[in-house]
């Protein structure tokens, strides 16, 4: 992951001469360092981005970010469950670290990037660690003799992908301090090993989403991709 | 936004290293329901006329600006000189009109702004000045004069609906209230020709912030 | 032996005097453009928080205003001032200033505390127009000075405008219109009728001022001037030029074995425009014929309104027709009437027309009209420039700057021909009303239309040749030669070799700059 980091900021030093010549950027500064407020107000977390202008009405982004969440998940009432089946109990922490690398085309041909309203997309990578309580039981869950076993579930290192793809507007206060608002609709999914499906299938279709989830599947034992609508409010400076 | 340029310019023939500007105009106007107001300031022009020599200097243009908010009881130039050629520069624009060159293998340059570069329209007939300023190329160190100023105005937001749905709000609320404009016109004495004019409306309010970039921007597009 | 030589002595002093009187009648016929020159006063350079207001007494005395009402006007006069005194079209130590400032003093002469609040100069607006601006100066455009007949006329324009000042018609005016803004924001009244309003008040705050300001300048000057003044202002679109000119004697050359043809065409041009305006004439009868039914009709019909017992607003006119409800001044007509009114009580008060000066007076009338000439060429109503500067050149055949303008407007008018855009500056019957104007039009529009606007150009160019030989001083004259032959596609080497003979002349000139960069493009 730190390599792939270090590769996208030698790629922009190296655009700079030859791309600068036809953009002016703001004021002659082509690179915006952002952090994402969502983070740590909605997750324990970080997330720092890098913004190169690169072209007049074109920007490229690179996004780091580091979460650890507590899902909650409601426990399930008293039903009838056969054997076989699991639930979950109490919170699950996910932990996540994910790079998203995108583009914004600026929509305002009078003010070059990185000013003004803009169109994005992202793609996005990166590893999560799941870790929660399942339970499971033998006989009927509401007879008084069924019993329940508890045990702990891990998944590490799961790979998770998403793609944005939305709009916002930028603004610049006093010549270096940037404000970054967008809004925009979210696809992520989980590729998770068969040993797991079951478990992680109530996560996987709100992973990645901070504020509505579109569509969502309540119930099954597969895992899903998530649809939902993200909300991200950032605030930067004007470098370089 | 409309960005003009004669063709030595556009060919690079023509550099440009000074310009003296000819007394920058900041109009701010406020239309209501039925008036139009005007705001009355002397800050917005001198500011104006500050930066425009800062951002200059950081593009690499020396930018001489002669305006009237400190005018000496010896500064006869101002009227004898400056007024008059602004003036005829802006007779010039208003009463003629210009031939566009037709460039082989530039359709989209000349019709569309690029996500890299603007559009750009080519001029082979430019408008044209008496020739009898030409002596103040000589006189200012330089035959590139350019008459530049912002217009701003404040409207009702028409998009009031728009608060129903928040985000949209606040980005109405950001973008619709404001229009400002910017116009720049260079001109050659010692040529007689208008090289350069361009025109652009963005719907930001007046803030130096948002002038700023976009003098720069001018500036920058003006050498290239 | 010493007899003759004293005669011989007496004899050369003589002619040298002859020489030196007629040298002199020969250059008091050049004119010079006003420049600007220093000191500059402080109306010009003042910041708009500094500017100097002088509030008339009315206004000071008033205790229904309120001081936001008084802040915001005094706001607004001090901004407007400012880019008005800043905007290169006010003179200042010039004549003219100096003359209209000398009659303010006259007419002004038992109130001297008003004298020194008035500040008043002359503009470069080519218009027959005056105004005052509420704070004090008193705008006299360079169109009126031109056009006034004697100093009477000038002075009883200047009353009207210190009549303004004194009643502070410009906040009345300011009031009315915010007045309005609210009736309009409360929807009390509809658009229209509140526009008609406002013109309503605009016209009786002119009467007023006729009234007062002829009060004013009755008693020193002789008070039907003021009617003749009125009667002027109704034919401000005509100038004072005489209404024949002869066109041919300007476009006209010897040197060119092609003249002969470009006379026919003048000639033949002539005819046409005579014979089309006989045609209009005939027209313009009959729809005179038909107007008269028609005011016939409505006299009718007027006459039955009265019968039927409606108000009549005596404060427009006596029979209190509203011909003119939509226009900030009133019908001439009723001005003059109420001036009649007051000079039956006056009868003739025997002053003269002249209370400072009748050569001074035609010294500065004169300066207005070539620089109303200029001030036409300048703010690109070529059409304009050429007529009044052929029209000078008549009057003043030995005058340089007459020829200049006119070979200016010729080189412009050729200019925009060629980019398809002289209508924006030469119109037909725009705000000339004159024949000897429609004839020009009628002219210049023959040649543009031949051959595709080259005879235009050949005509001009000849007579730029003629008068760049006529007035071997000329810069203007011949670096405008040189420009309007390489307006010609076989012109460029012709305009390089006249370039090159106006660096040889006038290497300092300030065309030099552009005759060397032309040269150096085509090298």
């Amino acid at each position: 992951m730190k390599k792939v980091l270090l590769l996208i900021i030698i790629g922009c030093l190296l655009l700079t001469p030859r791309l600068f010549s036809q953009n002016t950027g703001y004021m002659g500064r082509h690179f915006i360092l952002k952090t994402d407020l969502m983070y740590p107000l909605f997750s324990d977390g970080f997330s720092g981005e890098l913004e190169a202008i690169v072209l007049r009405r074109l920007s490229l982004t690179a996004r780091y970010t580091n979460q650890n969440r507590i899902k909650r998940l409601s426990e399930y009432g008293s039903g009838n469950y056969y054997v076989g089946y699991q639930e979950a109990i109490g919170d699950w922490k996910v932990k996540s670290s994910d790079i998203l690398l995108g583009f914004r085309y600026y929509l305002e041909p009078e003010q070059p990037a990185p000013k003004g309203g803009y169109m994005f997309f992202n793609y996005g990578f990166g590893k999560a660690d799941f870790s929660g309580r399942q339970a499971t039981g033998s006989g009927d869950f509401s007879s008084s003799n069924s019993i329940t076993y508890y045990y702990d579930v891990s998944a590490r290192n799961v790979p998770v992908n998403q793609y944005n793809i939305g709009f916002g507007y930028q603004s610049i206060f006093f010549r270096r301090v940037v404000f970054d608002f967008s809004i925009s609709y979210v696809k992520s999914w989980l590729s998770v090993s068969a040993k797991y499906e079951s478990e992680l299938a109530s996560l996987s279709d709100s992973y990645g989403i901070n504020l509505i989830k579109v569509l969502g599947f309540e119930g099954g034992n597969y895992v899903q991709p998530a649809y939902g609508i993200n909300l991200n409010l950032r605030v930067g400076v004007l470098i370089y | 936004m409309l960005l003009e340029k004669n063709q030595q310019l556009d060919n690079h023939k023509e550099s440009i290293k000074k310009i003296v500007s000819l007394s920058p105009e900041f109009s701010k106007y406020k239309i209501g329901r039925e008036e139009l107001t005007i705001s009355y300031s002397e800050k917005f022009g001198k500011r104006l006329s500050h930066n425009i020599k800062k951002i200059g200097k950081k593009t690499g243009l020396e930018i001489v600006i002669f305006d009237d908010h400190e005018l000496s009881a010896g500064d006869v130039d101002y009227f004898n000189d400056i007024i008059r050629l602004k003036n005829a520069i802006r007779s010039a624009i208003s009463l003629q009109s210009v031939v566009e060159s037709k460039q082989k293998g530039k359709f989209f340059k000349r019709r569309f702004s690029t996500i890299a570069k603007p559009k750009v329209v080519v001029w082979e007939e430019a408008p044209v000045i008496s020739s009898e300023f030409s002596y103040m190329a000589e006189k200012y160190g330089t035959p590139y004069f350019s008459v530049q100023g912002v217009i701003a105005l404040k409207y009702p937001n028409s998009l009031a609906i728009s608060w129903l749905i928040p985000p949209l709000g606040l980005l109405s609320e950001m973008q619709n209230r404001h229009a400002t404009y910017y116009y720049n016109i260079v001109v050659n004495v010692e040529t007689t020709e208008v090289i350069y004019r361009e025109f652009r409306i963005m719907y930001n309010n007046a803030r130096q912030s948002n002038i700023d970039p976009i003098i720069y921007d001018s500036f920058k597009m003006l050498r290239k | 032996m010493r007899n003759i030589f004293l005669i011989a002595i007496f004899t050369l002093a003589l002619n040298t005097c002859a020489v030196t009187r007629v040298a002199a009648q020969a250059s008091d016929r050049a004119y010079t453009p006003i420049i600007y020159t220093a000191p500059i006063p402080g109306d010009f350079t003042d910041k708009p928080a500094d500017r100097r207001i002088s509030t008339p007494e009315k206004r000071s005395k008033d205790k229904n205003m309120s001081d936001s009402e008084r802040k915001a006007f005094e706001m607004q006069l001090r901004y407007s001032m400012n880019s008005v005194m800043k905007s290169g079209e006010i003179y200042f130590n010039d004549e003219m200033s100096s003359y209209i400032n000398e009659i303010v003093a006259f007419l002004l002469k038992s109130d001297p505390v008003l004298r020194d609040n008035l500040r008043v100069y002359a503009t470069r607006y080519p218009v027959v127009n005056a105004r005052s601006m509420g704070e004090g100066t008193l705008l006299i455009d360079i169109g009126l000075i031109a056009r006034v007949e004697n100093e009477a006329q000038l002075a009883f324009v200047i009353a009207h405008e210190i009549a303004h000042y004194l009643r502070d018609h410009s906040f009345e005016k300011f009031k009315k219109n915010q007045d309005i803004r609210n009736d309009l924001a409360n929807s009390r009244e509809s658009e229209s009728e509140l526009f008609i309003k406002l013109m309503r008040h605009s016209r009786k705050a002119e009467l007023q001022a006729d009234k007062e300001g002829f009060l004013m300048m009755a008693p020193s000057y002789p008070p039907h001037q003021a009617l003749a003044m009125l009667a002027l202002l109704e034919q401000s679109d005509r100038n004072h030029f005489a209404d024949s000119l002869n066109y041919l004697n300007f476009f006209n050359s010897t040197d060119n074995p092609l003249d002969s043809m470009y006379s026919r065409l003048m000639k033949k041009s002539t005819k046409d425009y005579q014979a089309i305006e006989e045609k209009k004439k005939g027209k313009a009868e009959e729809k005179k014929d038909k107007d008269k039914d028609k005011d016939k009709d409505k006299d009718k019909g007027k006459d039955n309104k009265k019968e039927g017992g409606q108000e009549n607003d005596s404060e427009e006119g006596e029979d209190g027709e509203d011909d003119d409800e939509l226009e900030t001044h009133p019908d001439i007509d009723k001005r003059i009437k109420q001036l009649t009114k007051e000079m039956v009580t006056l009868g003739d008060t025997g002053v003269s027309l002249y209370a400072i000066s009748s050569e001074k007076f035609d010294k500065i009338r004169r300066i207005a009209r070539f620089e109303h000439a200029l001030m036409l060429s300048e703010n690109g109503a070529y059409g304009q420039s050429l007529y009044e500067s052929l029209q000078l050149l008549d009057e003043e055949p030995k005058n340089q700057f007459a020829a200049e303008i006119a070979g200016k407007s010729l080189f412009w008018l050729c200019l925009f021909n060629k980019k398809g855009d002289i209508g924006e500056v030469f119109t037909e019957r725009s705000a000339v009303k004159q024949a000897s104007y429609d004839q020009l039009h009628f002219l210049i529009s023959k040649l543009k239309n031949t051959d595709d606007g080259k005879e235009l150009v050949k005509v001009s160019a000849l007579f730029l040749k003629k008068y760049s030989a006529q007035f071997p001083g000329s810069e203007d004259l011949l670096i405008h030669y040189g420009r309007i032959t390489g307006l010609r596609a076989d012109g460029k080497e012709e305009s390089r070799s006249i370039y090159r003979s106006y660096l040889e002349k006038f290497p300092k000139g300030i065309h030099a700059n552009f005759a060397s960069k032309q040269l150096s493009n085509g090298e």
